[in-house]
């Protein structure tokens, strides 16, 4: 069974003094092949292609992740296995596509396990150029039906929630924590990590005081601002119709899969056809990307 | 002032003060080369101790490192690194003029403490970051 071709949406955040992002995707637009390679994370990274969709007022990219480790296999159910002949210093490469659409700060990013992730692609574009102090962070858009469902609730029942009060982030850096003062911040032997369960009485109209809802806001607000801050919000909310429904709040990112999507003969999603489901599902969320 | 700020500007300030310091007391440079041979031989030392630091630092991979990277700090402590290394090179370049030239001239005592100070406070900033960072490896 071919595997589904699966979208997160983002939304773009940049701080005060880095260039607008527009900026960084000329400049790497202008570039040749060569001089995009970067290396994030220990990995081999580089934008394989872009290109500005002036219709739509929306930026296309394909993202490489060149794997320098070992890969699979060709072969079938009746022929035995072997292996590819690269030549040089080829190697394989992991593919991802995404979206930017700069009028919303949105980017829609293809998952590919094996390939970059929006850390990477932060990181990407927060060092692209070297002489200005960049950074970009990406942060995660939720699911629109959870939305819905927690903004109908009667009250909260139950709330469970984990927090790492001291993880070190950009933030710090742009609020002025010097280097050797960061380094003390999300330490193993100093971190303290809190995971707070609180639960109305068993009754049927038990229910949590409305206190509850503003700290599950500032929770979640915290959590946009630094998603390794909150690991864990779950609400066990009674809807209008008075069921009770476990909303993980965290978890529930918005997420697309499409499944006509066919890999051509040498087994990859063709780039065109990547950039057309990822226009398809901008399309599809047009109301929640505002 | 921020932290951040301090920790950047300061090798900086500190010689700035020193130098006033130097120019309000006015010390006489001493005569023989005997000053000059040592502090090039102290500068080639430190020079070769932070291109060390900076080739170890681009093998390490520990979790601290991580977070700092993830955090935007690399580039403060790549800049850190380079700004010590090119103190000290100009300390060394200014030191071996004082052969070609009269030590005595106010100006070369002034410039030369002034360069000490910075290159040492530069040095001694990668010096504490490097420690914490190895005391630090594994949390």
């Amino acid at each position: 069974m071919a595997s589904k071709f699966t979208v997160h949406a983002f939304g773009v955040k940049h701080y005060e003094d880095s260039q607008p992002l527009v900026d960084i995707l000329k400049v790497i637009e202008k570039d040749i092949l060569e001089r995009r390679n970067r290396s994030i994370k220990g990995a081999p990274v580089r934008v394989e292609h872009i290109e500005y969709d002036a219709a739509n007022k929306i930026w296309y990219l394909d993202f490489i992740k060149i794997r320098d480790t070992h890969g699979p296999a060709k072969g079938s159910k009746t022929k035995a296995v072997e292996g590819f002949n690269f030549v040089g210093d080829e190697t394989f490469c992991e593919e991802t596509a995404l979206i930017y659409i700069p009028r919303t700060n949105h980017m829609l990013i293809q998952y590919n396990h094996y390939g970059v992730k929006y850390s990477v692609i932060e990181d990407y574009f927060s060092q692209y150029v070297d002489a200005v102090n960049n950074i970009y962070e990406l942060t995660p858009k939720y699911d629109a039906d959870v939305e819905r469902q927690f903004e109908d609730r009667k009250f909260i029942k139950k709330l469970e929630m984990a927090i790492d009060p001291r993880h070190l982030t950009k933030e710090d850096r742009t609020k002025g924590t010097a280097v050797f003062d960061a380094m003390d911040i999300g330490d193993k032997s100093q971190a303290v990590h809190l995971a707070i369960s609180v639960t109305a009485s068993r009754t049927k109209k038990g229910q949590l005081h409305p206190y509850v809802d503003r700290t599950v806001e500032t929770l979640r607000r915290l959590h946009l601002l630094k998603p390794k801050a909150v690991s864990k919000i779950k609400a066990s909310v009674v809807s209008v119709d008075d069921k009770v429904i476990i909303l993980d709040l965290i978890a529930h990112r918005l997420t697309m899969s499409l499944g006509d999507i066919k890999p051509g003969k040498d087994k990859r999603w063709p780039r065109a056809d990547r950039y057309r489901g990822l226009f398809r599902v901008m399309t599809g969320w047009k109301k929640i990307l505002k | 002032m921020t932290n951040l700020f301090w920790e950047k500007i300061h090798p900086y300030a500190v010689a700035l003060c020193c130098a006033l310091l130097w120019y309000w007391c006015a010390p006489e440079f001493p005569k023989d080369d005997e000053i000059l041979s040592a502090s090039l031989s102290v500068g080639a030392i430190l020079i070769g101790f932070l291109a060390t630091a900076k080739s170890l630092l681009m093998t390490l991979d520990t979790p601290v490192l991580k977070r700092l990277s993830d955090a935007g700090y690399i580039k403060d402590i790549a800049s850190y690194m380079g700004e010590g290394i090119y103190l000290l090179f100009v300390f060394c370049a200014w030191t071996m003029l004082g052969y070609f030239m009269d030590t005595s001239w106010p100006w070369f005592g002034l410039s030369w403490f002034t360069l000490l100070i910075a290159s040492t406070f530069a040095f001694l900033r990668v010096t504490r970051i490097m420690l914490k960072l190895f005391a630090k490896k594994s949390s």
